[in-house]
């Protein structure tokens, strides 16, 4: 029985697109020679007709990888956990949008550049319909990647409604915009679905899992909502690719990507900072540079 | 009595999470991170219904208001029922809370849950305690429920041992055991740990239990300790020839309610707050390993 | 006596419910979700899902249930009182509950009593009154029959209402099947329901058809009682990402947690919902954790669910209603774990 989660249903398409084809080729010849331990990609879910991530290390699987519109996971956050770092070096695939989440684990050394082989696949979107965040997205092509699959692709970019959703809110009364958030936010349950499916929540010990003192309370009660969530927006300013994984999580329907917008966007305003595109440039929330504008110091 | 519990105005809810209000009687530093506080029950009703309960082994759910509970085993007998005692070392909130407060301070008090050391099977039987650095409360409220009973019981041996001087706990009570002669007290600690003027053995418990080689016709053997003496210490008990019906633990889990419904603490299919503490050594064998 | 009800006088019965002193609760959409909730107006009610996103679990086992509350006055002295028990004994009505659903907090009530009571739980329970609605459709995540349940099953319900659906195949009416003496009082005590049969059969007949069990879990047990340092659990959940989504969502998961609220001079004391999946659950304050890789969590999930339940209690911890299924954000189905394991337990030793 190979090591990896096991197969579904064993429906597996029948056509495959050539990018498909020199994805499985690339992926065998990696577990063939040892170069890696395990491939993280996208498989036939256990539900019919969804995706799941599989993690193979038998190179005699790899006819399971596959890679559609229904791809929506973002796989990095797999390169969080501990048993995926004890492997050492893992491929994995990934769209644009989850290579940025790559980029910002690389520059913030929650991973390993030599320790990971990243499989990018040229994406012209998810869902289908297709997702939001895909009409506006800024990485059809991966920023980042050792293999390349699909020819490359220029990105579609921001438009007049990538922000139109926040410029929505910006445009409500502040009683208004309470209200909004409010409503959304009262279906909240605390099951950290949002922070266990990003990338980027990677604090090992998370600040509301800490109790001396206990800084966001851990009740779903109107407090503990509107603590945690707003505190998690706050660590990922700068930081998020928006992936809006977390919207995906999100079991009651919470809509955290217009949160996500409002923060690239400010970020992208105030600071010419979009998080992810390399693994070189700094956040601006987490960078001090001698002779910064420090007028907002009173 | 001062009746300080204000009671709902309308239906009385039977509430199982609901503490007993204690007042802290007094402080005993052990060692720089370890106290021991002795307790009053502020309601005798509630004091006479828990020692009509308590049996030595059994735990209960220690508070601050304002910062937690936490669970520890009771570290005085059931021989002794004007107080309670626990003893414990500040790790985490609620105990960091508790060791800020002074004498006369409230705190709450749930208990006493789980099972417990059957002592009432011991008698007449040699009682070999077994235990290092912070693991001697559990064990400490067996050796004073077994002292305070001395004649029911026959030798009575106690092995302790610590990392260094300053860590054992219960100093004054081990001066006392030393004094008595109905008991044979062997103190150890870490080589490295002793101080000048030490005059008890140095080295690791497993080792000086070893070198001690006391006899397994008819004994009781109690082992508290960290897990890495444990590891050491079940071996030198087989080749001593103890069997494993002979040997019990004590196992602390992390825990919430203590009343077996959080499904926190169980260990494999086994609750620690229910089918433990107190784990003979045959049990505890055939559990997996998940404490 | 035979009795129906139409959909047409559901708001006859939630207004006699009020008139009677009960809340009324049932599924209703909230933004893109389907939650049990308090309701005015039956047309708001969504009965032709397969199941509302969230059980009705919060109505017994609250996500946030205050168990005492504290205050300490200037000279150091502590009171503590009981929450008042207006909220916890209001009368409900929880209305069109799935029989998977309906079962779950009876499941749960053989924990909420061992050895004593958690009245906040008892007490939740005692005060409503559970109409089930039993299910015409089920969809590939629904397993109820593999653990006992049924798309018309009663367990857990104080009345049940099976429909009979039109010539168009909407539900309209209902064949009412009162199940304990609390329903037979409730149905005295309201309006709405009429004498007699609806005019069409039930229609059940075509979902006991398709939900088929997929696996014995007695079998499942056997292989678990084994089964603890199987392989098996190295890699079959790796894809697991530790969110609480799968025990929040589901009606027989119970685990919580109690933490203080508040500062020194007043606050309570409060139990919340819990997951045995979240990495800091088994923490030990000296930093030790026993189950500290997501594999051995969700190990422990399967385990309490179709092992240690069943040997203290008698009945497994699942009722098959699919969530953790539906809402897994990575597709990991509990179900086709235990399938997967009932198949290698009846596997002949030694392949």
């Amino acid at each position: 029985m190979s090591a990896s989660n096991e197969s579904t249903t064993g429906t597996a398409t029948a056509e495959t697109t050539k990018e498909v084809d020199a994805l499985r080729k690339v992926a065998r010849e990696l577990l063939e020679s040892g170069a890696v331990k395990m491939v993280i990609g996208y498989g036939e879910g256990y539900t019919q007709g969804k995706v799941m991530p599989i993690f193979l290390t038998d190179p005699e699987e790899v006819n399971r990888l596959i890679f559609d519109k229904r791809c929506v996971n973002n796989l990095a956050t797999y390169l969080k956990k501990p048993e995926i770092r004890a492997m050492g070096k893992v491929a994995i695939v990934v769209k644009g949008c989850d290579a940025r989440a790559i980029n910002v684990l690389l520059l913030e050394n929650q991973a390993r550049r030599e320790n990971l082989v990243i499989l990018g696949m040229v994406c012209e979107g998810v869902g289908d319909p297709a997702e939001e965040k895909c009409l506006s997205c800024l990485v059809n092509t991966p920023p980042v990647y050792d293999h390349l699959f699909g020819e490359k692709i220029p990105a579609r970019g921001w438009n007049e409604e990538t922000f139109a959703k926040v410029e929505e809110l910006d445009a409500m009364s502040p009683e208004e915009r309470w209200e909004f958030w409010r409503r959304h936010f009262d279906r909240c349950i605390k099951c950290y679905a949002c922070r266990q499916v990003c990338p980027i929540c990677t604090c090992t010990r998370c600040i509301t899992d800490k109790n001396q003192p206990q800084w966001v309370p851990t009740s779903p009660h109107p407090m503990g909502n509107y603590h945690w969530n707003l505190t998690r927006a706050f660590h990922l300013a700068g930081r998020c690719v928006s992936c809006n994984e977390c919207e995906r999580a999100c079991p009651v329907d919470i809509p955290l990507s217009i949160i996500n917008l409002a923060l690239v966007k400010a970020v992208h305003d105030q600071y010419g900072f979009i998080a992810g595109m390399n693994s070189e440039d700094s956040p601006p929330l987490a960078t001090y540079k001698e002779g910064e504008e420090q007028e907002f110091i009173k | 009595m001062e009746d300080t519990n204000l009671q709902s105005t309308t239906a009385v809810l039977d509430n199982i999470y609901r503490p007993s209000l204690m007042k802290l009687d007094r402080v005993t530093w052990e060692t720089p991170d370890t106290t021991t506080f002795r307790f009053l029950f502020m309601d005798d009703s509630e004091r006479r219904q828990f020692f009509s309960q308590y049996k030595v082994g059994q735990f209960g759910e220690y508070s601050t208001f304002g910062h937690g509970e936490s669970p520890f085993c009771v570290a005085s007998p059931p021989t002794r029922q004007e107080y309670i005692e626990c003893t414990f070392r500040a790790v985490g909130r609620n105990t960091k809370a508790m060791q800020g407060l002074n004498e006369g301070d409230t705190v709450g008090f749930r208990g006493p849950y789980g099972n417990w050391f059957p002592i009432e099977d011991w008698k007449g039987k040699n009682i070999l305690f077994i235990a290092g650095g912070i693991a001697l409360p559990p064990l400490r409220a067996v050796i004073w429920n077994v002292l305070d009973r001395r004649s029911e019981f026959a030798d009575v041996k106690i092995i302790y041992g610590a990392r260094t001087v300053s860590d054992l706990v219960y100093k004054n009570e081990l001066y006392e055991w030393e004094k008595r002669n109905d008991v044979d007290l062997v103190q150890t600690v870490d080589p490295g740990g002793e101080t000048p003027d030490w005059k008890g053995r140095i080295g690791f418990v497993p080792t000086v239990l070893d070198q001690a080689a006391p006899s397994h016709e008819n004994t009781i053997a109690l082992v508290c300790g960290p897990p890495i003496m444990i590891k050491f210490t079940f071996p030198v008990l087989d080749k001593l020839g103890f069997s494993r019906q002979q040997v019990y633990t004590t196992l602390e889990n992390r825990m919430k309610c203590g009343l077996g419904k959080c499904g926190r603490c169980n260990v494999g299919g086994t609750y620690v707050c229910k089918d433990g503490p107190v784990f003979r050594w045959d049990t505890l064998a055939q559990l997996p390993p998940e404490y | 006596m035979a009795i129906s009800i139409h959909a047409n006088n559901f708001q006859t019965l939630f207004d006699s419910a009020r008139d009677a002193g009960y809340r009324v609760i049932a599924p209703v959409r909230d933004h893109t979700v389907t939650l049990f909730k308090p309701v005015e107006k039956a047309d708001q009610i969504v009965l032709d899902e397969i199941l509302p996103t969230k059980s009705p679990k919060e109505y017994f086992l609250a996500e946030h249930e205050p168990i005492l509350t504290y205050c300490r006055d200037k000279s150091g002295k502590v009171s503590i009182a009981d929450p008042s028990l207006e909220e916890v004994m209001q009368p409900t009505l929880i209305f069109g509950v799935r029989p998977c659903d309906a079962a779950g907090p009876e499941i749960i009530r053989k924990v909420m009593t061992w050895d004593c009571d958690d009245q906040f739980f008892l007490r939740r329970r005692e005060a409503s009154v559970v109409v089930a609605i039993a299910c015409v459709e089920a969809d590939d995540a629904c397993f109820c029959t593999s653990v006992g349940q049924a798309p018309d099953g009663t367990e857990g319900a104080d009345i049940l209402l099976v429909p009979s659906s039109d010539e168009t195949g909407a539900v309209q009416e209902y064949l009412v099947q009162p199940v304990t003496d609390k329903g037979s009082e409730f149905i005295k005590a309201t309006k709405g329901w009429k004498e007699g049969n609806p005019s069409r059969a039930a229609a059940c007949d075509e979902v006991k058809e398709k939900l088929q069990k997929r696996f014995d879990p007695d079998r499942v047990r056997e292989w678990l009682d084994a089964g603890f340092d199987d392989p098996y659990w190295n890699t079959a959940t790796l894809s697991c990402i530790g969110c609480g989504t799968c025990t929040y969502l589901c009606p027989t998961c119970h685990c919580f947690d109690i933490v203080d609220e508040g500062d020194l001079t007043c606050g309570s004391r409060v139990k919340n919902w819990d997951s045995c999946q979240m990495c800091q659950f088994t923490l030990h304050a000296s930093g030790h954790n026993p189950r500290a890789t997501q594999n051995e969590r969700f190990r422990q999930r399967i385990m309490h669910k179709f092992k240690y339940y069943p040997q203290l209690f008698g009945v497994v911890l699942c009722t098959g209603c699919g969530r953790c299924q539906r809402s897994c954000p990575v597709d990991l189905a509990l179900a086709k774990l235990v399938e997967r394991i009932y198949q290698l337990a009846c596997e002949p030793v030694g392949t």
